[in-house]
Protein backbone atom coordinates (compact mmCIF):
# COMPACT_ATOMS: atom_id res chain seq x y z
CA UNK A 1 0.00 0.00 0.00
CA UNK A 2 2.64 2.58 1.28
CA UNK A 3 5.03 1.26 -1.47
CA UNK A 4 1.79 1.86 -4.32
CA UNK A 5 1.42 5.14 -2.68
CA UNK A 6 5.06 6.20 -2.90
CA UNK A 7 5.62 5.29 -6.32
CA UNK A 8 2.35 7.04 -7.60
CA UNK A 9 3.50 10.51 -5.79
CA UNK A 10 6.76 9.64 -7.90
CA UNK A 11 5.30 9.47 -11.05
CA UNK A 12 3.29 12.35 -10.47
CA UNK A 13 5.95 14.62 -9.44
CA UNK A 14 7.98 13.48 -12.72
CA UNK A 15 4.70 14.54 -14.58
CA UNK A 16 4.69 17.58 -12.91
CA UNK A 17 8.20 18.42 -13.91
CA UNK A 18 7.31 17.38 -17.32
CA UNK A 19 4.44 19.86 -17.54
CA UNK A 20 6.89 22.54 -16.56
CA UNK A 21 8.95 21.48 -19.02
CA UNK A 22 6.10 21.68 -21.76
CA UNK A 23 5.01 25.37 -20.77
CA UNK A 24 8.50 26.31 -20.69
CA UNK A 25 9.75 25.16 -23.90
CA UNK A 26 6.40 26.37 -26.01
CA UNK A 27 6.98 29.72 -24.77
CA UNK A 28 10.47 29.49 -26.09
CA UNK A 29 9.13 27.76 -29.68
CA UNK A 30 7.80 30.77 -31.16
CA UNK A 31 11.80 32.56 -30.58
CA UNK A 32 12.00 35.40 -27.93
CA UNK A 33 9.72 34.95 -25.01
CA UNK A 34 9.52 38.43 -24.60
CA UNK A 35 8.05 38.34 -28.16
CA UNK A 36 4.84 36.18 -26.58
CA UNK A 37 4.89 37.66 -23.25
CA UNK A 38 4.87 41.32 -24.11
CA UNK A 39 2.30 42.66 -26.51
CA UNK A 40 3.75 44.60 -29.42
CA UNK A 41 4.99 47.99 -28.64
CA UNK A 42 5.46 47.00 -24.71
CA UNK A 43 8.00 50.16 -23.14
CA UNK A 44 11.72 49.51 -23.21
CA UNK A 45 11.59 49.74 -19.65
CA UNK A 46 9.40 46.60 -19.36
CA UNK A 47 11.37 44.94 -21.85
CA UNK A 48 14.24 45.40 -19.75
CA UNK A 49 12.77 43.85 -16.18
CA UNK A 50 11.48 40.46 -18.49
CA UNK A 51 14.99 40.11 -19.67
CA UNK A 52 16.15 40.62 -16.13
CA UNK A 53 13.36 38.45 -14.52
CA UNK A 54 13.48 35.61 -16.94
CA UNK A 55 17.30 35.68 -17.54
CA UNK A 56 16.76 36.03 -21.21
CA UNK A 57 20.84 37.32 -21.55
CA UNK A 58 21.88 34.11 -20.22
CA UNK A 59 21.76 30.38 -21.72
CA UNK A 60 18.52 27.93 -22.14
CA UNK A 61 20.02 26.19 -18.83
CA UNK A 62 19.98 28.94 -16.78
CA UNK A 63 16.66 30.41 -18.07
CA UNK A 64 15.40 26.94 -17.09
CA UNK A 65 16.79 27.18 -13.90
CA UNK A 66 15.45 30.51 -12.74
CA UNK A 67 12.24 29.41 -13.91
CA UNK A 68 12.08 26.77 -11.69
CA UNK A 69 13.19 28.63 -8.59
CA UNK A 70 10.63 31.31 -9.68
CA UNK A 71 7.92 28.74 -9.75
CA UNK A 72 8.69 26.87 -6.91
CA UNK A 73 8.56 30.05 -4.85
CA UNK A 74 5.27 31.03 -6.44
CA UNK A 75 6.49 34.02 -8.17
CA UNK A 76 4.44 33.56 -12.15
CA UNK A 77 6.00 37.22 -12.59
CA UNK A 78 3.83 40.38 -13.10
CA UNK A 79 0.37 40.84 -15.21
CA UNK A 80 1.57 43.33 -17.81
CA UNK A 81 -2.20 43.83 -18.36
CA UNK A 82 -3.03 44.32 -14.81
CA UNK A 83 -0.02 45.49 -14.02
CA UNK A 84 0.14 43.55 -9.96
CA UNK A 85 1.38 40.43 -9.15
CA UNK A 86 0.24 36.87 -11.62
CA UNK A 87 -0.36 34.94 -8.79
CA UNK A 88 -3.07 37.41 -7.31
CA UNK A 89 -4.63 38.12 -9.98
CA UNK A 90 -5.44 34.73 -10.19
CA UNK A 91 -6.15 34.06 -6.67
CA UNK A 92 -8.41 36.89 -6.74
CA UNK A 93 -10.60 34.98 -9.68
CA UNK A 94 -10.02 31.54 -8.35
CA UNK A 95 -12.90 31.23 -5.57
CA UNK A 96 -15.42 32.26 -8.46
CA UNK A 97 -14.13 29.37 -10.72
CA UNK A 98 -14.10 26.91 -7.71
CA UNK A 99 -17.59 27.51 -6.93
CA UNK A 100 -18.58 26.87 -10.27
CA UNK A 101 -16.82 23.56 -10.74
CA UNK A 102 -18.26 22.32 -7.68
CA UNK A 103 -22.08 23.33 -8.94
CA UNK A 104 -21.74 21.72 -12.27
CA UNK A 105 -20.06 18.18 -10.38
CA UNK A 106 -22.85 18.33 -8.15
CA UNK A 107 -25.24 18.97 -11.01
CA UNK A 108 -23.19 16.21 -12.58
CA UNK A 109 -23.72 13.59 -9.18
CA UNK A 110 -27.13 14.60 -9.04
CA UNK A 111 -28.40 13.97 -13.14
CA UNK A 112 -25.98 11.22 -13.58
CA UNK A 113 -26.08 8.94 -10.82
CA UNK A 114 -29.56 8.25 -10.74
CA UNK A 115 -29.95 8.16 -14.66
CA UNK A 116 -27.25 6.00 -14.96
CA UNK A 117 -28.73 3.59 -12.87
CA UNK A 118 -32.68 3.73 -13.68
CA UNK A 119 -31.25 3.36 -17.41
CA UNK A 120 -29.40 0.08 -16.37
CA UNK A 121 -32.35 -0.96 -14.64
CA UNK A 122 -34.59 -0.16 -17.51
CA UNK A 123 -32.42 -1.75 -20.12
CA UNK A 124 -34.06 -2.59 -23.43
CA UNK A 125 -37.08 -0.89 -22.24
CA UNK A 126 -38.20 2.91 -23.44
CA UNK A 127 -37.48 4.69 -20.82
CA UNK A 128 -33.74 3.44 -21.34
CA UNK A 129 -33.88 3.96 -25.07
CA UNK A 130 -35.07 7.69 -23.90
CA UNK A 131 -32.33 8.25 -21.30
CA UNK A 132 -29.54 7.01 -23.10
CA UNK A 133 -30.82 9.80 -26.51
CA UNK A 134 -30.51 12.08 -24.04
CA UNK A 135 -27.19 11.18 -22.51
CA UNK A 136 -25.54 10.68 -26.09
CA UNK A 137 -27.15 14.33 -27.33
CA UNK A 138 -25.77 15.83 -24.60
CA UNK A 139 -22.49 13.96 -25.34
CA UNK A 140 -22.22 15.48 -28.85
CA UNK A 141 -23.31 18.59 -28.46
CA UNK A 142 -20.91 21.44 -27.86
CA UNK A 143 -20.66 22.92 -24.24
CA UNK A 144 -21.00 26.82 -25.51
CA UNK A 145 -23.74 25.98 -27.88
CA UNK A 146 -25.53 24.23 -25.02
CA UNK A 147 -24.94 26.55 -22.73
CA UNK A 148 -26.78 29.59 -25.62
CA UNK A 149 -29.35 27.81 -25.56
CA UNK A 150 -30.25 27.52 -22.53
CA UNK A 151 -29.80 31.28 -22.50
CA UNK A 152 -31.95 31.62 -25.19
CA UNK A 153 -34.81 29.13 -23.25
CA UNK A 154 -34.29 29.90 -19.75
CA UNK A 155 -32.62 34.11 -19.29
CA UNK A 156 -34.52 35.13 -22.62
CA UNK A 157 -37.83 33.59 -22.97
CA UNK A 158 -38.76 32.86 -19.24
CA UNK A 159 -36.77 35.32 -17.82
CA UNK A 160 -35.93 33.11 -15.02
CA UNK A 161 -32.17 33.09 -14.90
CA UNK A 162 -29.43 36.10 -15.65
CA UNK A 163 -28.14 36.01 -18.85
CA UNK A 164 -24.99 36.35 -17.44
CA UNK A 165 -22.64 37.80 -14.33
CA UNK A 166 -22.31 36.71 -10.85
CA UNK A 167 -23.78 37.80 -7.76
CA UNK A 168 -26.07 35.19 -6.37
CA UNK A 169 -27.55 32.06 -6.20
CA UNK A 170 -29.34 32.64 -9.62
CA UNK A 171 -26.28 33.37 -11.32
CA UNK A 172 -24.95 30.07 -10.94
CA UNK A 173 -27.80 28.04 -12.30
CA UNK A 174 -27.10 28.29 -16.24
CA UNK A 175 -23.71 28.09 -15.96
CA UNK A 176 -23.25 25.16 -13.60
CA UNK A 177 -25.78 23.25 -15.52
CA UNK A 178 -23.85 24.06 -18.75
CA UNK A 179 -20.92 23.21 -17.34
CA UNK A 180 -21.73 19.91 -15.88
CA UNK A 181 -24.04 18.70 -18.92
CA UNK A 182 -21.02 16.93 -20.74
CA UNK A 183 -19.90 14.96 -17.72
CA UNK A 184 -23.49 14.10 -16.33
CA UNK A 185 -23.65 12.53 -20.21
CA UNK A 186 -20.65 10.63 -19.88
CA UNK A 187 -21.50 9.40 -16.41
CA UNK A 188 -25.23 8.26 -17.56
CA UNK A 189 -23.36 6.09 -20.32
CA UNK A 190 -20.41 4.89 -18.37
CA UNK A 191 -22.61 3.90 -14.86
CA UNK A 192 -25.23 2.37 -17.20
CA UNK A 193 -22.61 -0.33 -18.88
CA UNK A 194 -20.36 -0.70 -15.32
CA UNK A 195 -24.12 -1.22 -13.93
CA UNK A 196 -25.23 -3.67 -16.12
CA UNK A 197 -21.84 -5.46 -15.89
CA UNK A 198 -22.43 -5.50 -12.28
CA UNK A 199 -25.91 -7.09 -12.51
CA UNK A 200 -24.84 -10.11 -14.67
CA UNK A 201 -22.45 -11.31 -11.74
CA UNK A 202 -23.39 -14.28 -9.92
CA UNK A 203 -22.92 -12.29 -7.08
CA UNK A 204 -25.87 -10.74 -7.51
CA UNK A 205 -27.90 -13.79 -8.74
CA UNK A 206 -26.82 -15.22 -4.62
CA UNK A 207 -28.37 -12.28 -3.58
CA UNK A 208 -31.59 -12.39 -5.77
CA UNK A 209 -31.49 -15.95 -4.29
CA UNK A 210 -31.31 -15.23 -0.61
CA UNK A 211 -34.69 -12.89 -0.88
CA UNK A 212 -33.03 -9.76 -0.93
CA UNK A 213 -35.12 -6.89 -1.18
CA UNK A 214 -34.71 -5.51 -4.85
CA UNK A 215 -33.40 -1.89 -2.99
CA UNK A 216 -30.93 -3.58 -1.14
CA UNK A 217 -29.68 -5.78 -4.26
CA UNK A 218 -29.49 -2.59 -6.49
CA UNK A 219 -27.76 0.04 -4.15
CA UNK A 220 -25.90 -1.98 -1.74
CA UNK A 221 -24.54 -4.56 -3.82
CA UNK A 222 -24.76 -2.99 -7.29
CA UNK A 223 -24.31 -0.03 -7.58
CA UNK A 224 -21.20 0.28 -4.85
CA UNK A 225 -19.21 -1.89 -6.96
CA UNK A 226 -20.49 -0.39 -10.35
CA UNK A 227 -19.44 3.13 -8.88
CA UNK A 228 -16.34 2.00 -8.19
CA UNK A 229 -15.51 0.92 -11.32
CA UNK A 230 -15.80 4.61 -12.28
CA UNK A 231 -14.21 6.38 -9.99
CA UNK A 232 -11.67 7.36 -12.19
CA UNK A 233 -13.65 8.77 -14.54
CA UNK A 234 -15.42 10.48 -12.20
CA UNK A 235 -12.17 12.06 -10.59
CA UNK A 236 -10.58 12.79 -14.52
CA UNK A 237 -14.31 14.80 -14.56
CA UNK A 238 -13.60 17.29 -12.06
CA UNK A 239 -10.75 18.45 -13.83
CA UNK A 240 -12.20 18.51 -17.62
CA UNK A 241 -14.81 20.34 -15.66
CA UNK A 242 -11.49 23.12 -14.76
CA UNK A 243 -10.80 23.02 -18.49
CA UNK A 244 -14.27 23.33 -19.74
CA UNK A 245 -14.48 26.40 -17.21
CA UNK A 246 -12.70 28.58 -19.56
CA UNK A 247 -15.90 28.21 -22.63
CA UNK A 248 -18.57 28.14 -19.76
CA UNK A 249 -17.55 31.07 -18.30
CA UNK A 250 -17.20 32.97 -21.37
CA UNK A 251 -20.41 31.88 -22.34
CA UNK A 252 -22.06 33.66 -19.30
CA UNK A 253 -19.39 36.01 -18.44
CA UNK A 254 -18.57 34.17 -15.24
CA UNK A 255 -15.60 36.07 -13.34
CA UNK A 256 -12.94 32.99 -12.85
CA UNK A 257 -9.86 32.65 -13.93
CA UNK A 258 -11.20 30.67 -17.46
CA UNK A 259 -12.30 33.64 -18.48
CA UNK A 260 -8.92 35.25 -17.65
CA UNK A 261 -7.28 33.29 -19.26
CA UNK A 262 -9.65 33.54 -23.02
CA UNK A 263 -9.17 37.61 -22.00
CA UNK A 264 -5.40 37.15 -21.29
CA UNK A 265 -4.86 35.51 -24.46
CA UNK A 266 -6.77 38.55 -26.69
CA UNK A 267 -4.59 41.58 -24.61
CA UNK A 268 -1.60 39.19 -25.02
CA UNK A 269 -0.68 39.07 -21.63
CA UNK A 270 1.20 35.62 -21.27
CA UNK A 271 2.44 35.45 -17.89
CA UNK A 272 -1.39 35.09 -16.64
CA UNK A 273 -1.82 32.24 -19.16
CA UNK A 274 1.10 30.59 -18.69
CA UNK A 275 0.41 30.52 -14.90
CA UNK A 276 -3.20 29.27 -15.09
CA UNK A 277 -2.04 26.48 -17.59
CA UNK A 278 0.20 25.66 -15.11
CA UNK A 279 -2.20 25.75 -12.14
CA UNK A 280 -4.90 23.93 -14.42
CA UNK A 281 -2.23 20.92 -15.52
CA UNK A 282 -1.36 20.44 -11.80
CA UNK A 283 -4.58 20.25 -10.25
CA UNK A 284 -5.61 17.67 -13.21
CA UNK A 285 -2.15 15.77 -11.84
CA UNK A 286 -3.33 16.28 -8.40
CA UNK A 287 -6.88 14.70 -8.58
CA UNK A 288 -6.01 12.33 -10.58
CA UNK A 289 -3.13 10.89 -7.71
CA UNK A 290 -6.11 11.40 -5.13
CA UNK A 291 -8.18 9.31 -7.13
CA UNK A 292 -5.88 6.51 -7.69
CA UNK A 293 -4.77 6.41 -4.05
CA UNK A 294 -8.29 6.49 -3.41
CA UNK A 295 -9.11 3.48 -5.61
CA UNK A 296 -6.51 1.54 -4.61
CA UNK A 297 -7.79 1.95 -1.07
CA UNK A 298 -11.02 0.69 -1.94
CA UNK A 299 -9.60 -2.00 -4.18
CA UNK A 300 -7.20 -4.08 -3.35
CA UNK A 301 -6.41 -5.39 -6.20
CA UNK A 302 -5.23 -2.35 -7.73
CA UNK A 303 -2.10 -2.16 -5.32
CA UNK A 304 -1.43 -6.22 -6.42
CA UNK A 305 -1.04 -5.74 -9.57
CA UNK A 306 2.38 -5.02 -11.29
CA UNK A 307 4.14 -1.90 -12.29
CA UNK A 308 2.65 1.27 -13.43
CA UNK A 309 -1.33 2.18 -13.00
CA UNK A 310 -3.29 2.54 -15.95
CA UNK B 1 -21.58 -3.84 -45.52
CA UNK B 2 -24.14 -2.04 -47.48
CA UNK B 3 -26.38 -4.03 -46.73
CA UNK B 4 -26.14 -3.94 -43.05
CA UNK B 5 -26.10 -0.22 -43.28
CA UNK B 6 -29.40 -0.02 -45.24
CA UNK B 7 -30.98 -2.32 -42.72
CA UNK B 8 -30.10 -0.50 -39.09
CA UNK B 9 -31.72 2.50 -38.96
CA UNK B 10 -29.03 4.27 -37.10
CA UNK B 11 -26.49 3.43 -39.23
CA UNK B 12 -28.20 4.84 -41.95
CA UNK B 13 -28.97 7.90 -40.38
CA UNK B 14 -25.23 8.48 -39.21
CA UNK B 15 -24.08 7.63 -42.95
CA UNK B 16 -26.56 10.11 -44.63
CA UNK B 17 -25.59 12.77 -42.27
CA UNK B 18 -22.35 12.22 -43.23
CA UNK B 19 -22.47 12.36 -46.63
CA UNK B 20 -24.55 15.26 -46.92
CA UNK B 21 -21.79 17.36 -44.65
CA UNK B 22 -18.96 15.80 -47.13
CA UNK B 23 -21.27 17.20 -50.06
CA UNK B 24 -21.91 20.75 -48.25
CA UNK B 25 -18.10 21.08 -47.90
CA UNK B 26 -16.87 19.71 -51.37
CA UNK B 27 -19.67 21.35 -53.43
CA UNK B 28 -20.26 24.45 -50.75
CA UNK B 29 -20.21 27.34 -53.74
CA UNK B 30 -22.58 25.54 -55.72
CA UNK B 31 -25.27 24.00 -52.97
CA UNK B 32 -24.94 27.71 -51.02
CA UNK B 33 -27.48 30.24 -52.22
CA UNK B 34 -25.47 33.04 -51.69
CA UNK B 35 -21.84 33.71 -50.84
CA UNK B 36 -21.17 33.81 -47.29
CA UNK B 37 -19.70 37.02 -47.72
CA UNK B 38 -22.59 38.54 -49.23
CA UNK B 39 -23.89 41.59 -47.39
CA UNK B 40 -27.77 41.71 -47.70
CA UNK B 41 -27.93 45.15 -46.43
CA UNK B 42 -31.78 45.69 -46.48
CA UNK B 43 -32.34 42.14 -45.36
CA UNK B 44 -30.62 41.89 -42.03
CA UNK B 45 -30.81 39.45 -38.92
CA UNK B 46 -33.57 37.78 -40.21
CA UNK B 47 -35.65 34.82 -38.59
CA UNK B 48 -35.72 31.27 -40.60
CA UNK B 49 -38.32 31.19 -43.32
CA UNK B 50 -41.19 29.96 -41.07
CA UNK B 51 -41.57 32.37 -38.68
CA UNK B 52 -43.82 35.02 -39.71
CA UNK B 53 -41.15 37.69 -40.17
CA UNK B 54 -39.27 35.05 -42.61
CA UNK B 55 -38.28 35.58 -45.72
CA UNK B 56 -38.03 32.82 -48.66
CA UNK B 57 -34.65 33.85 -49.83
CA UNK B 58 -33.32 33.61 -46.81
CA UNK B 59 -34.31 30.04 -45.48
CA UNK B 60 -31.89 29.83 -41.84
CA UNK B 61 -32.23 33.68 -41.92
CA UNK B 62 -29.84 36.51 -41.89
CA UNK B 63 -27.03 37.60 -39.35
CA UNK B 64 -26.34 41.37 -38.09
CA UNK B 65 -24.51 42.14 -41.30
CA UNK B 66 -27.02 40.63 -43.56
CA UNK B 67 -25.16 37.77 -44.72
CA UNK B 68 -27.29 34.55 -45.59
CA UNK B 69 -26.90 31.94 -42.20
CA UNK B 70 -27.28 28.47 -44.13
CA UNK B 71 -24.84 29.82 -46.76
CA UNK B 72 -22.38 30.26 -44.00
CA UNK B 73 -23.25 26.70 -42.22
CA UNK B 74 -22.20 25.20 -45.96
CA UNK B 75 -19.16 26.83 -46.19
CA UNK B 76 -18.74 26.35 -42.55
CA UNK B 77 -18.29 22.69 -42.70
CA UNK B 78 -15.05 22.81 -44.49
CA UNK B 79 -12.81 24.14 -42.06
CA UNK B 80 -14.58 21.48 -39.56
CA UNK B 81 -14.08 18.29 -42.02
CA UNK B 82 -10.68 19.78 -42.81
CA UNK B 83 -9.38 20.24 -38.93
CA UNK B 84 -11.28 17.11 -37.98
CA UNK B 85 -9.83 14.84 -41.07
CA UNK B 86 -6.53 16.04 -41.18
CA UNK B 87 -5.93 15.59 -37.33
CA UNK B 88 -7.19 12.48 -37.59
CA UNK B 89 -4.71 11.41 -39.66
CA UNK B 90 -1.81 12.89 -37.93
CA UNK B 91 -3.00 11.70 -34.72
CA UNK B 92 -3.31 8.07 -36.32
CA UNK B 93 0.49 8.29 -37.67
CA UNK B 94 1.69 9.91 -34.42
CA UNK B 95 -0.71 7.15 -32.39
CA UNK B 96 0.57 4.33 -34.05
CA UNK B 97 4.22 4.98 -34.23
CA UNK B 98 4.39 5.35 -30.60
CA UNK B 99 1.85 3.16 -29.36
CA UNK B 100 3.54 0.51 -31.77
CA UNK B 101 7.35 1.01 -30.36
CA UNK B 102 6.24 0.91 -26.90
CA UNK B 103 3.41 -1.93 -26.93
CA UNK B 104 6.08 -4.11 -29.24
CA UNK B 105 9.63 -3.31 -27.30
CA UNK B 106 7.81 -3.21 -23.71
CA UNK B 107 10.64 -2.65 -21.11
CA UNK B 108 12.70 0.75 -20.68
CA UNK B 109 11.36 2.14 -24.04
CA UNK B 110 7.74 1.70 -23.33
CA UNK B 111 8.52 3.03 -19.42
CA UNK B 112 9.57 6.09 -21.00
CA UNK B 113 7.64 6.71 -23.62
CA UNK B 114 4.61 5.71 -21.43
CA UNK B 115 5.75 8.54 -18.96
CA UNK B 116 5.67 11.04 -21.98
CA UNK B 117 2.59 10.00 -22.69
CA UNK B 118 1.21 10.90 -19.27
CA UNK B 119 3.01 14.00 -19.29
CA UNK B 120 1.15 15.71 -21.97
CA UNK B 121 -2.66 13.93 -20.64
CA UNK B 122 -1.37 15.98 -17.72
CA UNK B 123 -2.87 19.03 -19.49
CA UNK B 124 -6.76 18.97 -20.33
CA UNK B 125 -6.67 18.62 -24.08
CA UNK B 126 -8.86 21.90 -24.92
CA UNK B 127 -6.15 23.94 -22.37
CA UNK B 128 -3.04 22.83 -24.29
CA UNK B 129 -4.71 23.66 -27.92
CA UNK B 130 -5.29 27.18 -26.24
CA UNK B 131 -2.33 27.53 -24.97
CA UNK B 132 -0.24 26.23 -27.97
CA UNK B 133 -2.69 27.83 -30.69
CA UNK B 134 -2.50 30.89 -28.25
CA UNK B 135 1.27 31.49 -28.96
CA UNK B 136 1.91 30.08 -32.23
CA UNK B 137 -1.10 32.05 -33.94
CA UNK B 138 -4.83 30.49 -34.83
CA UNK B 139 -4.13 28.80 -38.65
CA UNK B 140 -5.74 25.62 -39.99
CA UNK B 141 -2.52 24.12 -40.00
CA UNK B 142 -1.32 24.84 -36.41
CA UNK B 143 -4.86 23.72 -35.30
CA UNK B 144 -4.41 20.46 -37.07
CA UNK B 145 -0.99 19.90 -35.57
CA UNK B 146 -2.10 20.48 -32.60
CA UNK B 147 -5.36 18.33 -32.34
CA UNK B 148 -2.93 15.78 -34.50
CA UNK B 149 -0.60 15.73 -31.62
CA UNK B 150 -2.55 15.84 -28.32
CA UNK B 151 -5.26 13.30 -29.48
CA UNK B 152 -1.84 10.72 -31.04
CA UNK B 153 -1.05 10.48 -28.13
CA UNK B 154 -4.11 10.06 -26.40
CA UNK B 155 -4.34 7.15 -29.07
CA UNK B 156 -0.76 5.75 -28.34
CA UNK B 157 -1.85 4.69 -25.10
CA UNK B 158 -5.02 2.47 -26.60
CA UNK B 159 -2.79 1.51 -29.50
CA UNK B 160 -0.08 0.08 -26.98
CA UNK B 161 -2.65 -1.96 -25.61
CA UNK B 162 -3.72 -3.40 -28.70
CA UNK B 163 -0.61 -4.37 -29.72
CA UNK B 164 0.50 -5.88 -25.80
CA UNK B 165 -2.44 -8.27 -26.57
CA UNK B 166 -1.51 -9.32 -30.34
CA UNK B 167 1.96 -9.53 -29.53
CA UNK B 168 0.66 -12.76 -27.32
CA UNK B 169 -0.37 -14.59 -30.36
CA UNK B 170 1.48 -18.21 -31.11
CA UNK B 171 1.60 -16.41 -34.89
CA UNK B 172 4.03 -13.74 -33.44
CA UNK B 173 6.25 -16.01 -32.34
CA UNK B 174 5.93 -17.93 -35.48
CA UNK B 175 6.66 -15.19 -37.77
CA UNK B 176 9.97 -14.39 -35.42
CA UNK B 177 11.46 -17.70 -35.93
CA UNK B 178 11.19 -18.01 -39.57
CA UNK B 179 13.29 -14.82 -39.11
CA UNK B 180 11.09 -11.81 -39.91
CA UNK B 181 12.54 -8.84 -38.25
CA UNK B 182 10.80 -6.51 -35.71
CA UNK B 183 9.87 -3.87 -38.21
CA UNK B 184 8.25 -6.70 -40.85
CA UNK B 185 6.28 -8.27 -37.72
CA UNK B 186 5.11 -4.93 -36.77
CA UNK B 187 3.70 -3.52 -40.14
CA UNK B 188 2.63 -7.06 -41.46
CA UNK B 189 1.42 -9.00 -38.54
CA UNK B 190 0.85 -6.49 -35.78
CA UNK B 191 -0.75 -3.60 -37.51
CA UNK B 192 -3.02 -5.38 -39.64
CA UNK B 193 -4.79 -7.26 -36.90
CA UNK B 194 -5.54 -3.57 -34.63
CA UNK B 195 -6.56 -1.66 -38.16
CA UNK B 196 -10.69 -2.75 -36.78
CA UNK B 197 -10.30 -1.01 -33.74
CA UNK B 198 -7.62 1.88 -35.00
CA UNK B 199 -11.03 2.45 -37.57
CA UNK B 200 -12.90 2.70 -34.84
CA UNK B 201 -11.61 5.24 -32.35
CA UNK B 202 -10.25 7.17 -35.46
CA UNK B 203 -13.84 7.65 -36.40
CA UNK B 204 -14.82 9.07 -33.00
CA UNK B 205 -11.86 11.35 -32.64
CA UNK B 206 -13.56 12.88 -35.25
CA UNK B 207 -16.43 13.99 -33.97
CA UNK B 208 -13.76 15.32 -31.05
CA UNK B 209 -12.19 17.36 -33.15
CA UNK B 210 -14.98 19.03 -34.80
CA UNK B 211 -16.12 19.87 -30.69
CA UNK B 212 -12.22 21.53 -30.28
CA UNK B 213 -12.26 23.04 -33.36
CA UNK B 214 -15.85 24.56 -32.70
CA UNK B 215 -14.57 25.51 -29.34
CA UNK B 216 -11.21 27.00 -30.60
CA UNK B 217 -13.18 29.17 -33.41
CA UNK B 218 -16.31 30.35 -30.33
CA UNK B 219 -12.88 31.41 -27.99
CA UNK B 220 -11.70 33.66 -31.27
CA UNK B 221 -8.51 31.30 -31.51
CA UNK B 222 -9.81 29.25 -34.82
CA UNK B 223 -9.11 29.94 -38.05
CA UNK B 224 -8.63 33.89 -39.28
CA UNK B 225 -11.26 36.23 -39.20
CA UNK B 226 -12.54 36.05 -42.78
CA UNK B 227 -13.57 32.29 -42.96
CA UNK B 228 -17.07 31.14 -41.72
CA UNK B 229 -16.83 28.45 -39.05
CA UNK B 230 -19.48 27.52 -37.32
CA UNK B 231 -17.64 28.31 -34.26
CA UNK B 232 -17.12 31.80 -34.67
CA UNK B 233 -21.32 32.13 -35.97
CA UNK B 234 -22.11 31.01 -32.42
CA UNK B 235 -19.65 33.78 -31.12
CA UNK B 236 -20.97 36.24 -33.20
CA UNK B 237 -24.35 35.03 -32.43
CA UNK B 238 -23.53 35.32 -28.66
CA UNK B 239 -23.26 39.25 -28.70
CA UNK B 240 -27.21 39.81 -30.10
CA UNK B 241 -28.85 36.29 -28.60
CA UNK B 242 -31.69 38.82 -26.40
CA UNK B 243 -33.10 40.79 -29.66
CA UNK B 244 -32.32 37.81 -32.17
CA UNK B 245 -31.80 34.06 -30.96
CA UNK B 246 -32.34 32.53 -34.24
CA UNK B 247 -28.61 32.93 -35.03
CA UNK B 248 -27.55 30.93 -32.02
CA UNK B 249 -29.84 27.92 -32.50
CA UNK B 250 -28.56 26.37 -36.71
CA UNK B 251 -24.76 26.22 -36.26
CA UNK B 252 -24.90 24.80 -32.94
CA UNK B 253 -27.44 22.33 -35.05
CA UNK B 254 -25.23 21.62 -37.50
CA UNK B 255 -22.24 20.90 -34.89
CA UNK B 256 -24.41 18.05 -32.87
CA UNK B 257 -25.68 16.73 -36.13
CA UNK B 258 -22.40 16.01 -37.37
CA UNK B 259 -21.02 15.09 -34.23
CA UNK B 260 -23.47 12.87 -33.63
CA UNK B 261 -23.54 10.97 -37.06
CA UNK B 262 -19.61 10.66 -36.69
CA UNK B 263 -20.36 9.08 -33.01
CA UNK B 264 -23.34 7.27 -34.15
CA UNK B 265 -21.39 5.64 -36.99
CA UNK B 266 -18.11 4.92 -35.09
CA UNK B 267 -20.56 3.42 -32.70
CA UNK B 268 -21.80 1.38 -35.23
CA UNK B 269 -18.45 0.37 -36.61
CA UNK B 270 -17.45 -1.39 -33.22
CA UNK B 271 -20.27 -3.21 -33.66
CA UNK B 272 -19.94 -4.60 -37.04
CA UNK B 273 -15.97 -4.90 -36.63
CA UNK B 274 -17.30 -6.86 -33.08
CA UNK B 275 -20.59 -7.66 -31.81
CA UNK B 276 -19.30 -8.72 -28.79
CA UNK B 277 -17.19 -5.67 -27.84
CA UNK B 278 -18.34 -4.32 -25.01
CA UNK B 279 -18.61 -0.57 -24.04
CA UNK B 280 -15.31 0.27 -21.71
Amino acid sequence: MFHYILKRLLQSLIVLLGVLVIVFFTLRLSGNPIDVLLPPGASEEMVEIYTEQLGLDKSLVAQFGIYLKNIFQGDFGTSYYYKEAVTGVIFERLPATIQLTLFSFLFTLIIGIPAGVYSALKSGKASDYIVRIFALIGQCMPVFWAGLLLIIVFAVQLNLFPTQGTGSFRHLVLPSITLGLYSAATTVRLLRSSMLEVLSKDYIQVATSKGLSKRKIVWKHAFKNAVTAILTVLGIQVAGLLAGSMIVETVFSWPGIGRLVVQSINNRDFAVVQAVVILIASIYVVINLLVDILYSIINPRVRLMKGSSK
Amino acid sequence: MIRQIVKNKVALFSVLVLILVVLFAVFAEFIAPYSPEDQHIESKLLPPVWDENGNSSFILGSDELGRDVLSRIIHGSRVSLIVSLFGTLLALIIGTVIGAISGYYGGKVDAILMRLVDIVLAFPFILLAIFVIAITGPSVFNIIIVAGFATGVNLARVIRGEVLHVKENDFIEATHSIGANNFRIIVLHILPNIANVLIVIATLEMANLILLESALSFLGLGVPAEVPTWGKMLAEARTLIISNPWNAIFPGLAITITVLGINLFGDWLRDYFDPKYVEK
